[in-house]
């Protein structure tokens, strides 16, 4: 009933544990219903190991959070030793995230992470980080950029690859377009909004880094919107993100075009908390006689 | 009146932090280890190192916490 598909691969739900939310994965095993989760995407791998950006980094605003973590990771070369045994024995799909500051990076950390005999079902590229070879301009901001490197990573791997878009653009829809034509099975759409905390009584910014980004409750009308545009655009899946935490919102974001779902902010509330949708959601569709999740998506009634 | 209701209300808002902080038991040091590299560089050395900020970090998570609930049951 709650099955969904994706190229060729199934899930066991449309509820996906958003990436950076959820550890590298394994992390949850014990204590979080796995088997109800379609799958698990990993913190964002780069090439090298990073630390990431500077204390403070998250900061906790009004129905949602501000982040500046800055990709902090292991690297490749460690994920691969250490992590990527431990996600093949979990109970259920994930996928690599993988992030870079050039074409290379990306390129070489997917052809590192395909030597290794790893369980994953595909790659969510991140494209929401600056290019330094185009002046740090991010990838996902400009359409053929985002084009050029995701036909080069098709060209490499054959798993799910999973185009996540940044929504700090004037037209997304035209982005996921051409992720579309460069090859991708999927877009994730949205990543976070850029925004800024500041203390009202001493004017200091509550990031070390001035700007994060926003993601939460407030975002979802947002993120419905964008999602809504894009589904009218292209013809591949969507993964709709932006401030679930609710059964009720995984259908708003299926009914405007949302094949699957990712769960993000509401890991750090409780990353127990997205297994309890498996059930809410069965319990909805037997009330509304609905045989399969997937009628559901674009299922909408414009006013 | 009013300051009878403060005190029930500042009571009842201390009895849901303890019941986050109970909630919290199940998770695992990897995933404690996680969650401090998240949100210092250096993870638990770098809070061991800072444990006025750790613990100011850790209230203003709680009081997010609450206020996350409160959004979800709207």
């Amino acid at each position: 009933m709650l099955k969904v598909k994706i190229k060729d691969i199934e899930f066991k739900s449309p509820i996906i544990a958003s990436s950076g939310t959820y550890g590298y994965g394994y992390e949850v095993d014990n204590f979080v219903d796995l088997s109800k989760i379609g799958c698990i995407i990993t913190k964002s791998i780069t090439l090298e190991p990073r630390q990431g950006n500077p204390s403070p980094r998250i900061h906790e605003s009004k129905s949602g959070m501000i982040n500046a973590i800055g990709l902090a990771n292991v690297g490749v070369e460690e994920f691969c030793k250490t992590k990527l045994n431990k996600l093949n024995s979990i109970h259920t799909n994930f996928i690599i995230s993988v992030a870079g500051s050039t074409m290379e990076d990306y390129v070489q950390v997917i052809n590192k992470i395909e030597e290794y005999e790893g369980m994953h079902v595909g790659y969510e590229i991140n494209i929401s980080c600056p290019n330094i070879k185009k002046g740090g301009m991010e990838f996902g901001l400009n359409k053929d950029i985002t084009c050029e490197l995701t036909s080069k990573l098709r060209s490499i791997t054959s798993k799910l690859l999973i185009v996540k878009l940044s929504p700090n653009v004037t037209n997304i829809e035209e982005i996921a377009a051409s992720a579309e034509l460069g090859g991708a099975d999927a877009i994730s759409a949205i990543n976070t909004f850029v925004g800024l905390a500041i203390d009202h009584k001493t004017g200091r910014m509550l990031l070390s880094t001035t700007y994060g980004g926003v993601s939460g409750p407030a975002i979802k009308p947002l993120a419905l919107a964008k999602i809504y545009k894009i589904y009218q655009k292209i013809k591949i899946p969507i993964i709709g993100i932006g401030g679930i935490s609710s059964f009720e919102d995984i259908i708003q974001f299926m009914r405007v075009g949302s094949t699957m779902v990712q769960i993000g902010t509401l890991n750090y509330r409780d990353p127990s908390k997205i297994s309890s949708f498996y059930n809410k959601l069965e319990f909805f569709l037997k009330n509304n006689k609905i045989s399969k999740i997937c009628d559901l998506v674009g299922d909408c009634i414009e006013g | 009146m009013s300051r009878a209701l403060n005190k029930t209300k500042d009571r009842n808002k201390i009895k849901s932090k303890l019941q986050i902080m109970w909630s919290m038991r199940k998770w695992s040091i990897e995933y404690i280890d996680w969650r401090l590299t998240t949100a210092y560089p250096g993870g638990w050395k770098y809070a061991i190192k800072h444990p006025l900020e750790l613990l100011n970090d850790i209230w203003k998570y709680l009081i997010w916490c609450q206020e996350i609930d409160k959004d979800i049951s709207n």
